[in-house]
Protein backbone atom coordinates (compact mmCIF):
# COMPACT_ATOMS: atom_id res chain seq x y z
CA UNK A 1 0.00 0.00 0.00
CA UNK A 2 2.66 2.29 0.88
CA UNK A 3 4.52 1.11 -1.95
CA UNK A 4 1.80 1.88 -4.32
CA UNK A 5 0.92 5.44 -2.67
CA UNK A 6 4.86 6.35 -3.05
CA UNK A 7 4.45 5.37 -6.97
CA UNK A 8 1.04 7.35 -7.08
CA UNK A 9 2.67 10.40 -5.37
CA UNK A 10 5.99 9.87 -7.58
CA UNK A 11 3.56 9.31 -11.16
CA UNK A 12 1.32 12.83 -9.82
CA UNK A 13 4.79 15.25 -9.42
CA UNK A 14 6.06 14.03 -12.75
CA UNK A 15 2.84 14.87 -14.31
CA UNK A 16 2.85 18.26 -12.90
CA UNK A 17 6.29 18.69 -13.61
CA UNK A 18 5.88 17.95 -16.93
CA UNK A 19 2.73 20.47 -17.44
CA UNK A 20 4.79 23.28 -15.65
CA UNK A 21 7.73 22.84 -18.25
CA UNK A 22 5.44 22.75 -20.98
CA UNK A 23 2.55 25.44 -19.89
CA UNK A 24 6.27 27.55 -19.17
CA UNK A 25 7.80 27.47 -22.78
CA UNK A 26 4.36 28.26 -24.68
CA UNK A 27 4.39 32.17 -26.02
CA UNK A 28 0.67 31.97 -24.65
CA UNK A 29 0.12 33.93 -21.21
CA UNK A 30 -1.83 31.89 -18.81
CA UNK A 31 -3.05 32.87 -15.78
CA UNK A 32 -5.21 30.57 -13.39
CA UNK A 33 -7.35 33.11 -10.76
CA UNK A 34 -9.55 32.17 -7.56
CA UNK A 35 -13.04 33.56 -6.75
CA UNK A 36 -11.81 36.65 -5.62
CA UNK A 37 -9.48 37.55 -8.71
CA UNK A 38 -6.10 36.36 -7.28
CA UNK A 39 -3.75 35.06 -9.36
CA UNK A 40 -3.15 31.46 -8.43
CA UNK A 41 -0.92 30.51 -10.88
CA UNK A 42 0.82 32.10 -14.08
CA UNK A 43 3.07 30.78 -16.24
CA UNK A 44 6.39 32.71 -17.69
CA UNK A 45 4.41 34.01 -20.69
CA UNK A 46 2.22 35.74 -18.34
CA UNK A 47 5.51 37.16 -16.19
CA UNK A 48 7.30 38.53 -19.53
CA UNK A 49 3.93 39.80 -20.64
CA UNK A 50 3.66 41.83 -16.76
CA UNK A 51 7.06 42.88 -16.65
CA UNK A 52 7.04 41.70 -13.19
CA UNK A 53 9.11 38.84 -11.40
CA UNK A 54 6.63 36.03 -11.01
CA UNK A 55 6.94 35.92 -6.81
CA UNK A 56 5.22 39.61 -6.89
CA UNK A 57 2.35 38.47 -9.10
CA UNK A 58 1.18 35.47 -7.40
CA UNK A 59 -1.99 36.15 -4.86
CA UNK A 60 -2.37 39.42 -6.34
CA UNK A 61 -5.49 40.93 -7.63
CA UNK A 62 -5.19 40.45 -11.39
CA UNK A 63 -7.72 43.13 -12.62
CA UNK A 64 -5.64 45.66 -10.59
CA UNK A 65 -2.13 44.29 -12.20
CA UNK A 66 -3.84 43.95 -15.76
CA UNK A 67 -5.52 46.77 -16.51
CA UNK A 68 -7.10 46.42 -20.18
CA UNK A 69 -8.25 49.06 -22.45
CA UNK A 70 -11.39 48.44 -25.89
CA UNK A 71 -10.87 51.07 -28.47
CA UNK A 72 -8.50 53.01 -26.67
CA UNK A 73 -11.50 53.36 -23.35
CA UNK A 74 -10.11 51.78 -20.25
CA UNK A 75 -12.37 48.50 -19.17
CA UNK A 76 -13.90 48.86 -15.97
CA UNK A 77 -13.60 46.15 -13.28
CA UNK A 78 -16.90 44.76 -13.37
CA UNK A 79 -16.03 44.28 -17.05
CA UNK A 80 -12.59 42.86 -16.68
CA UNK A 81 -12.28 39.37 -18.37
CA UNK A 82 -11.49 37.90 -15.51
CA UNK A 83 -14.65 39.36 -13.47
CA UNK A 84 -16.86 38.01 -16.58
CA UNK A 85 -15.50 34.58 -16.44
CA UNK A 86 -15.79 34.49 -12.66
CA UNK A 87 -19.88 35.61 -13.05
CA UNK A 88 -20.52 33.47 -16.14
CA UNK A 89 -19.81 29.97 -17.21
CA UNK A 90 -19.52 31.09 -21.09
CA UNK A 91 -16.07 30.54 -22.52
CA UNK A 92 -15.50 33.91 -24.47
CA UNK A 93 -12.80 35.76 -26.70
CA UNK A 94 -12.72 39.41 -26.63
CA UNK A 95 -9.78 41.81 -28.06
CA UNK A 96 -8.13 44.12 -25.81
CA UNK A 97 -5.24 46.78 -25.66
CA UNK A 98 -2.84 46.66 -23.15
CA UNK A 99 -0.18 49.33 -21.71
CA UNK A 100 3.12 47.36 -20.38
CA UNK A 101 4.08 49.63 -17.31
CA UNK A 102 8.03 49.82 -17.85
CA UNK A 103 8.14 49.77 -21.58
CA UNK A 104 5.44 52.54 -22.54
CA UNK A 105 4.36 49.67 -24.92
CA UNK A 106 0.91 49.08 -26.11
CA UNK A 107 -0.62 45.64 -26.89
CA UNK A 108 -3.00 44.37 -28.74
CA UNK A 109 -4.15 40.64 -26.89
CA UNK A 110 -6.83 38.68 -27.73
CA UNK A 111 -8.09 37.36 -24.46
CA UNK A 112 -10.07 34.14 -23.74
CA UNK A 113 -11.68 33.42 -20.44
CA UNK A 114 -13.02 29.54 -18.95
CA UNK A 115 -14.81 28.92 -15.83
CA UNK A 116 -13.98 25.67 -13.79
CA UNK A 117 -15.40 24.00 -10.99
CA UNK A 118 -13.65 21.23 -9.05
CA UNK A 119 -16.24 19.92 -6.96
CA UNK A 120 -18.15 22.20 -4.00
CA UNK A 121 -17.56 26.09 -4.11
CA UNK A 122 -13.67 24.98 -5.57
CA UNK A 123 -14.17 27.88 -8.96
CA UNK A 124 -11.59 28.98 -10.72
CA UNK A 125 -11.03 31.16 -14.01
CA UNK A 126 -8.48 30.00 -16.67
CA UNK A 127 -7.72 33.40 -18.83
CA UNK A 128 -5.38 32.43 -21.69
CA UNK A 129 -3.67 35.92 -23.11
CA UNK A 130 -2.45 35.84 -27.17
CA UNK A 131 -0.37 38.84 -28.28
CA UNK A 132 -1.57 39.82 -31.57
CA UNK A 133 0.30 43.28 -31.68
CA UNK A 134 1.79 41.76 -34.69
CA UNK A 135 -0.98 40.30 -36.66
CA UNK A 136 -2.89 43.57 -36.15
CA UNK A 137 -0.11 45.57 -37.20
CA UNK A 138 -0.17 43.07 -40.25
CA UNK A 139 -3.65 43.42 -40.98
CA UNK A 140 -3.69 46.81 -40.98
CA UNK A 141 -1.04 47.40 -42.96
CA UNK A 142 -2.98 45.20 -45.40
CA UNK A 143 -6.01 47.26 -45.52
CA UNK A 144 -3.50 50.54 -45.97
CA UNK A 145 -2.05 48.60 -48.85
CA UNK A 146 -5.64 47.53 -50.15
CA UNK A 147 -7.20 50.85 -49.61
CA UNK A 148 -3.96 52.73 -51.85
CA UNK A 149 -4.14 49.94 -54.30
CA UNK A 150 -8.01 50.55 -54.85
CA UNK A 151 -7.32 54.33 -54.81
CA UNK A 152 -4.10 53.52 -58.10
CA UNK A 153 -6.31 51.35 -60.24
CA UNK A 154 -9.45 54.04 -59.64
CA UNK A 155 -6.60 56.58 -61.42
CA UNK A 156 -5.55 54.01 -63.47
CA UNK A 157 -8.98 53.80 -64.86
CA UNK A 158 -9.13 57.70 -65.33
CA UNK A 159 -5.96 57.67 -67.05
CA UNK A 160 -7.30 54.97 -69.20
CA UNK A 161 -10.40 56.98 -69.79
CA UNK A 162 -8.64 59.80 -70.79
CA UNK A 163 -5.88 58.17 -73.34
CA UNK A 164 -8.92 56.26 -75.21
CA UNK A 165 -10.32 60.02 -75.50
CA UNK A 166 -7.34 61.05 -76.73
CA UNK A 167 -6.23 58.00 -78.92
CA UNK A 168 -9.96 58.28 -80.49
CA UNK A 169 -9.05 62.26 -81.12
CA UNK A 170 -5.65 61.20 -83.22
CA UNK A 171 -7.50 58.84 -85.12
CA UNK A 172 -9.98 61.76 -86.04
CA UNK A 173 -6.97 64.00 -86.68
CA UNK A 174 -4.91 61.48 -88.66
CA UNK A 175 -8.12 60.77 -91.18
CA UNK A 176 -8.42 64.72 -90.97
CA UNK A 177 -4.85 64.91 -92.37
CA UNK A 178 -4.92 62.44 -94.91
CA UNK A 179 -8.39 64.05 -96.49
CA UNK A 180 -6.47 67.49 -96.75
CA UNK A 181 -3.40 65.62 -98.31
CA UNK A 182 -5.42 63.56 -100.43
CA UNK A 183 -7.42 67.32 -101.57
CA UNK A 184 -3.96 68.89 -101.49
CA UNK A 185 -2.75 66.79 -104.31
CA UNK A 186 -6.02 66.66 -106.36
CA UNK A 187 -5.64 70.80 -106.34
CA UNK A 188 -1.86 70.11 -107.18
CA UNK A 189 -2.87 67.38 -110.04
CA UNK A 190 -5.37 70.12 -111.46
CA UNK A 191 -2.64 73.26 -111.59
CA UNK A 192 -0.41 71.45 -113.64
CA UNK B 1 25.02 29.31 2.86
CA UNK B 2 23.18 27.86 5.10
CA UNK B 3 23.02 23.97 4.54
CA UNK B 4 20.42 21.89 5.73
CA UNK B 5 21.97 20.32 8.49
CA UNK B 6 22.86 23.40 9.62
CA UNK B 7 18.85 24.05 9.92
CA UNK B 8 18.18 21.22 11.35
CA UNK B 9 20.67 23.11 14.62
CA UNK B 10 18.93 26.10 14.07
CA UNK B 11 16.91 27.37 17.48
CA UNK B 12 16.14 31.58 17.08
CA UNK B 13 14.29 31.17 13.29
CA UNK B 14 11.50 29.05 12.47
CA UNK B 15 12.44 26.28 10.14
CA UNK B 16 11.06 23.49 8.36
CA UNK B 17 12.32 20.20 6.57
CA UNK B 18 10.71 18.00 4.44
CA UNK B 19 11.03 15.06 1.87
CA UNK B 20 10.88 14.48 -2.09
CA UNK B 21 6.99 13.99 -2.06
CA UNK B 22 6.63 17.58 -0.38
CA UNK B 23 5.86 15.94 3.24
CA UNK B 24 7.03 17.76 6.36
CA UNK B 25 9.61 15.46 8.19
CA UNK B 26 10.72 17.71 10.87
CA UNK B 27 10.00 21.26 13.00
CA UNK B 28 11.91 23.18 15.01
CA UNK B 29 10.78 24.91 18.29
CA UNK B 30 10.47 28.36 17.31
CA UNK B 31 8.42 26.79 13.98
CA UNK B 32 5.33 25.58 16.57
CA UNK B 33 5.51 28.93 18.25
CA UNK B 34 5.10 30.95 15.59
CA UNK B 35 2.96 28.50 13.49
CA UNK B 36 0.84 27.02 16.61
CA UNK B 37 1.54 23.66 15.26
CA UNK B 38 2.12 20.81 17.22
CA UNK B 39 5.32 18.45 16.07
CA UNK B 40 2.96 15.14 16.38
CA UNK B 41 0.04 17.67 14.12
CA UNK B 42 2.48 18.62 11.36
CA UNK B 43 5.01 16.24 10.50
CA UNK B 44 3.44 13.79 7.74
CA UNK B 45 1.29 16.84 7.00
CA UNK B 46 2.04 17.98 3.29
CA UNK B 47 3.57 21.56 3.10
CA UNK B 48 0.24 22.81 1.48
CA UNK B 49 -0.63 22.98 5.50
CA UNK B 50 1.86 25.99 5.93
CA UNK B 51 0.68 27.69 2.49
CA UNK B 52 -2.37 30.14 1.92
CA UNK B 53 -4.77 27.83 -0.21
CA UNK B 54 -4.61 30.19 -3.23
CA UNK B 55 -1.05 29.66 -3.51
CA UNK B 56 -1.38 25.89 -3.51
CA UNK B 57 -1.48 24.87 -7.42
CA UNK B 58 1.64 27.26 -7.33
CA UNK B 59 3.67 25.70 -4.74
CA UNK B 60 2.39 21.93 -6.21
CA UNK B 61 3.34 23.12 -9.86
CA UNK B 62 6.75 24.46 -9.08
CA UNK B 63 7.52 21.65 -6.74
CA UNK B 64 6.81 18.93 -9.45
CA UNK B 65 8.69 20.82 -11.63
CA UNK B 66 11.37 20.99 -9.21
CA UNK B 67 11.66 17.34 -8.60
CA UNK B 68 10.97 15.96 -12.06
CA UNK B 69 13.74 18.40 -13.54
CA UNK B 70 16.39 19.52 -11.12
CA UNK B 71 16.13 23.05 -12.39
CA UNK B 72 15.60 25.44 -9.49
CA UNK B 73 13.82 28.83 -9.79
CA UNK B 74 13.28 30.17 -6.46
CA UNK B 75 16.26 28.00 -3.91
CA UNK B 76 18.99 29.63 -2.27
CA UNK B 77 17.84 32.91 -1.53
CA UNK B 78 15.40 35.34 0.56
CA UNK B 79 11.71 35.32 -1.16
CA UNK B 80 9.22 36.90 0.92
CA UNK B 81 6.11 34.71 0.40
CA UNK B 82 2.82 34.28 2.63
CA UNK B 83 2.71 31.79 5.02
CA UNK B 84 -0.50 30.75 7.44
CA UNK B 85 -0.69 29.36 10.41
CA UNK B 86 -2.96 26.29 12.13
CA UNK B 87 -5.54 29.55 13.47
CA UNK B 88 -5.95 30.14 9.63
CA UNK B 89 -3.84 33.43 9.64
CA UNK B 90 -2.03 34.88 7.02
CA UNK B 91 1.28 36.70 7.15
CA UNK B 92 4.27 38.04 5.48
CA UNK B 93 7.76 36.26 5.89
CA UNK B 94 11.21 36.06 4.66
CA UNK B 95 11.66 32.34 3.30
CA UNK B 96 15.00 31.05 2.44
CA UNK B 97 14.48 27.29 0.89
CA UNK B 98 17.28 25.26 0.07
CA UNK B 99 16.74 22.18 -1.23
CA UNK B 100 19.70 18.67 -1.28
CA UNK B 101 20.22 15.28 -2.15
CA UNK B 102 20.33 13.12 0.30
CA UNK B 103 20.93 8.81 0.17
CA UNK B 104 19.56 9.80 -3.78
CA UNK B 105 16.34 11.86 -3.18
CA UNK B 106 15.70 15.20 -2.83
CA UNK B 107 15.44 16.66 0.97
CA UNK B 108 13.99 20.60 1.32
CA UNK B 109 14.42 22.90 4.12
CA UNK B 110 13.20 26.30 4.64
CA UNK B 111 13.69 28.99 7.48
CA UNK B 112 10.70 30.99 7.83
CA UNK B 113 11.15 34.60 9.09
CA UNK B 114 8.43 36.48 9.79
CA UNK B 115 8.10 39.96 8.80
CA UNK B 116 4.97 41.57 9.95
CA UNK B 117 1.35 40.83 9.91
CA UNK B 118 -0.57 40.71 6.86
CA UNK B 119 -4.83 41.30 7.05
Amino acid sequence: MTEDFDTLIRQLRVALGKQEVALGSINEAIVFIDPMGRIEWCNAAFDRLLGRPHLQLLGADLTGLFPLKKGGVAVPREKHPARVALKTALHFVEGYEFESGDQREVFNLEVCGTQAEFGEGNKMVVLVVRDITERKRTEEELARSNQELKKNVEELQLLNRVMMGREHRIVELKEKVRKLEKEHGRKKESGR
Amino acid sequence: MTTIDEMRRETAVPVVLANHQGFITYVNRPFKEVFGWQEEEIIGKPLTHLIPQYLHDSHQLGFSRFVTTGRPTLLNQVLRLKAVTKAGREFDAEHFIRAEQQQGRWVFGATIRPVGQSD
